[in-house]
């Protein structure tokens, strides 16, 4: 039988941990990253997407989306979380909180960009000071935000941080939604493997 | 018997089993779960939870509600207002008994060492 402690953890946060689904986000980011570098290269400053494009872009994420919550449903089954709206709120805020300070450090142009700032403040909080060790991992993405941060003081073009932030942006989700995928899959792993029995 | 015994003696036998404490303690940190997400997360045979599930059901601390998810059957175990209530209570109680037994052992530090072993 597992700790109380990681089954009470994973049992909340069950449905963050379904890091598939932010893998797919940071695919698309990264996805955005190489058409950012192909339209640079053209002499584009942006990649011309139609309406119509977009519509297919977002169809294509939610069939994806979709796809992985059955996976997730069929490998480790179902759970309802707790306050679904404060999570989605805090979700929400997290992001127009991000694209607000991003069009203000463009604006003021900030020697230190604060969105990356931001970030690194936020996965901070979900790897350390909320008190649980098991996503440790965040406190590299922190790591590696906080130095992000510092990028304008290097002087880089920018062209450059422009795609340099999608990849940044696509390659952390990407790789922290994946350490999620294993912790979650190395918690709900086979209970048949259990040699535990208990008096009944 | 000190008091501190006394309330170990007394806590609830159907809640503080490990494997009802771990069924419990999943549920209270979700609204409900469905039978096979338990089965995985506490590492768990299908009959050895379904067992657990019977005698926490016969207490009134769970809910279990059967519906059918496309053509698959699935059973979802949610906590009863009663479970809720003992849980919060029992890991209360177990707060309590943690810190008198750390003011005991403050007061008195060779209190462990008179403790028989095996």
């Amino acid at each position: 039988m597992r700790s109380l402690p990681l089954i009470a953890f994973v049992t909340r946060h069950a449905v963050e941990l379904q890091g598939l689904r932010t893998a797919v986000v940071g695919g698309f980011c990264l996805a955005l990253a190489a058409l950012q570098l192909r339209a640079q290269a053209s002499g584009q400053e942006w990649p011309v997407i139609s309406g119509a494009g977009w519509i297919l872009l977002l169809l294509v994420a939610w069939h994806l989306d979709d796809r992985v919550v059955a996976y997730y449903r069929r490998r480790i089954g179902w759970v309802q979380p707790r306050q679904p709206l404060i999570r989605l709120a805090s979700l929400i805020s997290v992001a127009v909180i991000y694209v607000a300070l991003r069009g203000l450090e463009v604006r003021v142009h900030s020697p230190v960009a604060i969105s990356a700032l931001f970030v690194a403040a936020r996965q901070l909080h979900i790897g350390w000071i909320s008190g649980h060790t098991y996503r440790r991992h965040y406190l590299v993405g922190a790591s590696g935000w906080s130095v992000l941060a510092l990028a304008p003081v290097l002087g880089l073009p920018a062209p450059a941080l422009a795609n340099g932030w999608f990849f940044a942006l696509g390659l952390s989700l990407v790789c922290l939604g994946w350490r999620d995928h294993v912790l979650l899959m190395h918690t709900v792993s086979f209970p048949e493997e259990s040699e535990y029995v208990a008096h009944v | 018997m000190s008091r501190t015994y006394e309330q170990l003696a007394n806590l609830d036998r159907i809640v503080h089993e490990p494997v009802r404490l771990a069924i419990l303690t999943a549920l209270s940190a979700c609204v409900a779960a469905d039978f096979g997400f338990l089965k995985r997360v506490i590492g768990l045979t299908s009959g050895n939870l379904n067992t657990h599930l019977a005698t926490l059901k016969a207490a009134n601390l769970v809910v279990l509600t059967k519906r059918f998810e496309g053509t698959t059957p699935q059973t979802l175990v949610s906590l009863s207002d009663l479970g809720r209530r003992t849980i919060e209570g029992h890991w209360e109680q177990l707060a309590a008994l943690r810190k008198e037994a750390r003011s005991t052992r403050m007061k008195n530090p060779r209190f462990l060492r008179r403790v028989p072993t095996g």
